[in-house]
């Protein structure tokens, strides 16, 4: 489980991204929650790796923010930028190719099936 | 169950007592605990609110919040350094950079050739160099002080003292001592001093109007609280 936490990590961004795709505009604790739930519980992305993800996408100008006014007191939401729809898409490509290659070296025989 | 207005203002206590001292960070930090701990709550109502506390902060790891106030600043710092590299490269292509040889051009002529007033003053027109520069870096400091204390700001006042810093390196670069400087030297004033020029355009003209445009877009989306 642990050494699973090492893949995930250079696929956090994408992860993030991704999630923001679908879901319009999401704050940090729910990005956290979203990804528990769709992994069941498999990936779990800490605060300290999460918070400075976010905050580079945004300086990078991928990510633009919202405030707004929740349960009496102030909600920090994310949403892509036009660029950060492209950086998205390009990441992706990347990721899945990344998969599928993966899928080729550990299972050779999956060729086949093509 | 939710937390009171109270804990709300606990949580902004916890976090400026953990050195956090940007309000819009201040502000993310608060939300997310608020909701861990409610969600802790959802599963053990029992818990008492200090050890909620407590459990959520450990998830930040051993740097606690300084980390992440640190990787946002150093986020911020390359994405405008980036900005400022792209801007400067502009200056050595098509066509700016005729304007970047005209100023070199200038500049060589008055460094190969120095008068006696100059010379005799050299000190003079360094020091008056420096106060000029520190002079406009308090103005930039106080223009930019804001009721909020917003992270952006930390940026600014890095790029701000950037005029400073670079002009305690190349202090030898924008004065001349001699009526007959060697080629070598004139050469490194020139260049030193079309370098700094041109940062300083680039600062003042692009970089300083972002930053305070950052600023004023910052203080908008918390204007409602």
């Amino acid at each position: 489980m642990k050494k699973q936490q090492q893949l995930y990590k250079g696929s956090l961004n994408t992860i993030i991204m991704k999630l923001l795709e679908q879901q319009g505009k999401m704050y940090g604790y729910e990005i956290t929650q979203k990804v528990k739930e769709i992994t069941q519980g498999e990936m779990n992305i800490t605060e300290g790796a999460l918070y400075p993800a976010l905050h580079k996408m945004e300086a990078d100008g991928f990510l633009d923010v919202e405030m707004d006014r929740v349960d009496g007191r102030i909600r920090k939401y994310y949403k892509l930028t036009e660029s950060g729809v492209k950086e998205t898409i390009s990441r992706m490509e990347e990721l899945e190719n990344f998969i599928r290659n993966m899928q080729t070296i550990v299972n050779p025989n999956l060729k086949l099936d093509y | 169950m939710e937390l009171s207005a109270e804990q709300i203002e606990q949580l902004f206590d916890f976090t400026k007592k953990h050195f956090v001292e940007y309000y819009d960070v201040q502000v993310e930090l608060v939300d997310h605990l608020a909701n861990a701990i409610e969600d802790q709550w959802k599963e053990n109502p029992n818990i008492l609110f200090e050890d909620a506390l407590q459990t959520e902060f450990k998830k930040f790891g051993i740097f606690g919040f300084t980390g992440l106030v640190e990787q946002k600043q150093v986020a911020l710092q390359n994405h405008y350094w980036r900005l400022i590299k792209k801007e400067l490269i502009d200056f050595f292509s098509i066509p700016k950079i005729i304007f970047s040889a005209a100023l070199f051009y200038i500049l060589f002529q008055i460094f190969a050739n120095p008068n006696e007033w100059m010379v005799a003053n050299d000190y003079v027109i360094l020091i008056s160099i420096v106060a000029i520069t520190v002079a406009v870096f308090v103005y930039q400091k106080i223009s930019f002080k804001t009721p909020k204390k917003w992270l952006i700001q930390n940026t600014a006042n890095y790029l701000y003292t950037l005029p400073i810093s670079l002009l305690i390196y190349f202090r030898f670069g924008f004065t001349t001592s001699t009526l007959n400087p060697s080629l070598f030297k004139v050469l490194f004033s020139t260049t030193s001093s079309t370098l700094y020029i041109l940062f300083l355009i680039v600062l003042y003209s692009k970089i300083i109007p972002l930053l305070k445009n950052e600023i004023i877009q910052t203080e908008k989306r918390f204007q409602f609280a």
